[in-house]
């Protein structure tokens, strides 16, 4: 699996050595797919543990959203939603996570 | 006619196979399995063989689909039970209701009525006198000997349009003018559309491929199912032939009670509620 995950030097870190942000490149595969692994690692989750993406946002719908403006040339197109205590943001070529807050895992 | 938006989704979920796959590995499990096992189970339904390391990497996929994806939306539309805590999986209520859904009052006396005239003997009670009928003439017979005698209902389906001749199509007219509905079923466009064509007042649906399809001969050429009692299965070997046609062979049933009609019945269950969404008019606007 070749996923690029790039971490935000230095603003990224909380000082405990948690990571609070990272970036997964979305690759051939479908963005809700990569919207889960980015989550699950972000968190130190396995991915079984997190509960369902479809809770949030079904993700055939994601899919379909993210498939139409990448082939439309509509231009940018971002979703945003909060999932697994951490707001996701889905772009062209990478999926976005970040952490809500300090709180535990 | 209003429909349960519920049912609606159901009938639409239905009609993608992966679903239909999820739901009979399922039932393979005896209702209650865990994601793994689902998984595990779809994976064995694929005919390829592959490395262990490939399968690994499928399997790992599959059940990260069925845990965030697939299972919730079964479960929302009640066709299914998931708990995404202990990632069991079980069948809805306890009960196999997709293949067999709950028969709406009055819909069971109905059916009590329609078989009840039936010879209910030996034959049928104790699942002897499957009859067959060979060859394509006397299948063709058969067949319209159904339809004629049909009360109130006939499905058929046809693989191609040799099969569906001109007599077939007088005949269905003459079950409609007796007020009998006639769905008639196939995956070829072509008959779909000649259906559509010649005749109107006729429901025409798309069968889907799950338990249709088979590459291997013989292979379903014609089913006749007259007021859910009595049945006519044609297959085809095409490696044969009679003068030119494929070789023809029926097996024949009749009485609600008789185990082919009942097989029949619980094959197309679901779709006897929901053939409008199969047309592919309907199927044609659903997202791709």
């Amino acid at each position: 699996m070749t996923d690029e995950i790039t971490n935000d030097d230095g603003a990224g870190l909380d000082g405990s050595d948690r990571e609070v942000e990272l970036s997964r490149a979305i690759g051939d595969r479908p963005p809700s797919r990569a919207v889960v692994r980015a989550v699950s690692s972000l968190k130190n989750t396995p991915v079984l543990e997190l509960e369902p993406l479809y809770e949030v946002v079904d993700p055939e719908h994601l899919d379909a959203v993210w498939r139409s403006s990448a082939s439309g040339g509509v231009g940018r197109c971002a979703v945003s939603f909060e999932y697994g205590g951490c707001v996701v943001s889905v772009f062209r070529d990478e999926v976005r996570v970040r952490r809500i807050g300090d709180g535990p895992e | 006619m209003d429909v349960d938006p519920r049912t609606e989704e159901q009938s639409r979920l239905l009609t993608e196979s992966e679903n239909l796959a999820v739901l009979a590995v399922l039932d393979e499990a005896d209702g209650d399995c865990t994601v793994r096992d689902l998984a595990e189970g779809l994976l064995d339904r694929e005919v390829a063989v592959v490395e262990t390391e490939e399968y690994q990497r499928r399997l790992e996929e599959t059940v990260v689909t069925l845990h965030h994806q697939k299972l919730p939306r079964l479960a929302d539309a009640g066709l299914l039970e998931y708990d995404p805590e202990t990632h069991r999986v079980a069948v809805q209520g306890g009960a196999v209701q997709w293949r067999r859904p709950a028969v709406p009052e009055g819909v069971a006396e109905y059916l009590e009525t329609v078989g009840g005239g039936e010879d209910e003997t030996g034959t049928a009670a104790d699942g002897e006198g499957l009859g067959t009928v060979q060859g394509r003439d006397a299948v063709v017979q058969y067949g319209r000997e159904l339809v004629d005698e049909a009360d109130s209902e006939v499905f058929c389906i046809y693989v191609s349009t040799e099969l569906l001749r001109d007599e077939c199509i007088e005949r269905v007219r003459r079950a409609i003018e007796r007020d009998v509905s006639v769905h008639i079923g196939s995956q070829n466009q072509t008959v779909r559309r000649l259906v559509r064509e010649r005749l109107s007042g006729v429901t025409v649906w798309e069968p889907q491929t799950d338990w249709l399809n088979t590459s291997s001969f013989p292979r379903l050429g014609r089913l006749v199912f007259t007021d859910r009692s009595k049945v006519m299965l044609a297959v085809l070997d095409e490696s044969a032939t009679d003068d030119g046609d494929p070789q023809e062979t029926a097996i024949v049933g009749e009485g609600v009670t008789h185990p082919l009609v009942v097989l029949v019945r619980d094959l197309l269950g679901p779709r006897l509620d929901h053939l409008d969404y199969q047309s592919d008019e309907f199927t044609s606007q659903l997202p791709s």
